[in-house]
C-alpha cells in the first residue's frame, strides 16, 4: 500500500501522486530545463521509502499552506542551517526531529523554554522555529 | 544487517522500540543503529510515542456516566425504526420471502424496460494534474527542491549527498 493520501490541494503534492502518464502530460508544457529538474525531483520521491514519501507529502503540504512571507522565512532559515558549523547544523537537526514528533501545544513550550534558550543560540533558535513549521507529528 | 528502512521492513524496528525483539535481533539492531541516521531518527520518533502513550491518563468517567448513556440510547430512536416500526407485523418471517420475491420480480422487470446507460469505467483515479498554470509549475519545481534540502539537513548530515 501506498502512503496515505493527503489533501491533494498542494500542487507538488498533486504531482507527486500523480501517475507517470499524467506527470508527463504536465511536464511536456514546461521548458526544457525545469523538466530536468522536476523529473530530478520526481525521481527523487519515487524512490523513497513508503513512511518517507507520507513525511514528505505531510511536509510539502505544510509547507504550501503557509504565508508567502513564512516560506520565503523558512527557505532562508534553510540557507542559515545549510551554513553552520557540522556540529551545530547537527544539533539543530536533531532539535528538529525531536519537535516533528510532538504535537503543536507540546513544540511551542519546548520552543519557549530555557533550556533550549540556553543550548542554542539566538540565531539557531531562529532556524528551528522557522524549519519546524513544516514538521508534522505523524497521524496528523 | 541489511537496513530495515531501506528494505521496508519497520517492523524490526518496531520491535526493537517495545522490546519484543529476542535477545539476538535486539543486539543486531541496536549494531544497525549505531551506523544508521535514518533508522536512529525512527526509533527516536518511536520512542517519543511510547513515552507520551505511557505519560497519558484516561480522564476519569463521571458519576452517572453510564446511566445517562443507556438513557440516551432508549430516547434516540432512528427515522428507519419510526418508518418500519408500523409495518413490524406485517413482516413475519411468512411474508418476508414473498415480499423480497415480488420486489425482485419487479426490480428486474422496471430493469429489462429501461436498461442503464453503460457509463465508460474512469482509470483509477491518480491525483488530479491538468490545468496547472506554468508560473505555478516553476514555484512547485523551487518547492520540491527545497524539502528535499530539508529532508535531508534533518534526517542525516554526512552521509546524504547533496543534490
Amino acid at each position: 500500500m501506498g502512503p496515505a493520501l493527503v489533501n491533494p490541494a498542494a500542487p507538488a503534492v498533486r504531482l507527486y501522486q500523480a501517475s507517470p502518464q499524467d506527470r508527463d502530460r504536465v511536464i511536456e508544457k514546461m521548458p526544457p530545463g525545469q523538466q530536468v529538474r522536476i523529473r530530478k525531483q520526481l525521481e527523487y520521491y519515487d524512490n523513497l521509502p513508503p513512511g518517507q514519501k507520507a513525511i514528505m507529502l505531510q511536509r510539502v503540504q505544510r509547507f504550501d499552506a503557509l504565508t508567502p512571507e513564512k516560506r520565503r522565512g523558512f527557505a532562508q532559515q534553510l540557507r542559515t542551517m545549510n551554513e553552520l558549523p557540522q556540529d551545530r547544523r547537527q544539533a539543530v537537526a536533531r532539535a528538529l526531529r525531536r519537535l516533528g514528533v510532538m504535537p503543536e501545544a507540546q513544540r511551542v513550550i519546548v520552543l519557549n523554554s530555557d533550556a533550549f534558550k540556553n543550548e542554542f543560540s539566538p540565531e539557531e533558535q531562529k532556524i528551528i522555529s522557522g524549519l519546524s513549521e513544516v514538521m508534522v507529528p505523524d497521524g496528523q | 544487517m541489511k537496513c530495515p528502512i531501506e528494505a521496508r521492513e519497520d517492523g524490526q524496528l518496531l520491535g526493537y522500540c517495545d522490546g519484543s525483539l529476542s535477545a539476538e535481533r535486539k543486539a543486531a539492531v541496536a549494531a544497525h543503529l549505531q551506523g544508521c541516521a535514518p533508522c536512529q531518527e525512527f526509533v527516536a520518533r518511536q520512542s517519543m510515542v511510547w513515552e507520551a502513550m505511557d505519560g497519558w491518563e484516561a480522564p476519569p468517567v463521571s458519576l452517572g456516566f453510564d446511566r445517562r448513556l443507556y438513557q440516551r440510547i432508549e430516547q434516540e430512536v432512528s427515522w428507519w425504526d419510526l418508518l418500519v416500526r408500523p409495518f413490524r407485523p406485517l413482516l413475519t418471517r411468512r411474508s418476508v420471502p414473498i415480499a423480497a420475491t415480488s420486489l425482485l420480480v419487479l426490480v428486474a422487470g422496471l430493469m429489462f424496460q429501461n436498461p442503464m446507460p453503460v457509463t465508460p469505467v474512469k482509470p483509477p483515479a491518480s491525483a488530479q494534474v491538468d490545468g496547472m498554470p506554468p508560473e505555478q509549475l516553476e514555484h512547485v519545481v523551487d518547492e520540491m527542491e527545497l524539502m528535499r534540502e530539508f529532508n535531508r539537513l534533518v534526517r542525516v548530515d554526512a552521509t546524504d549527498p547533496k543534490m
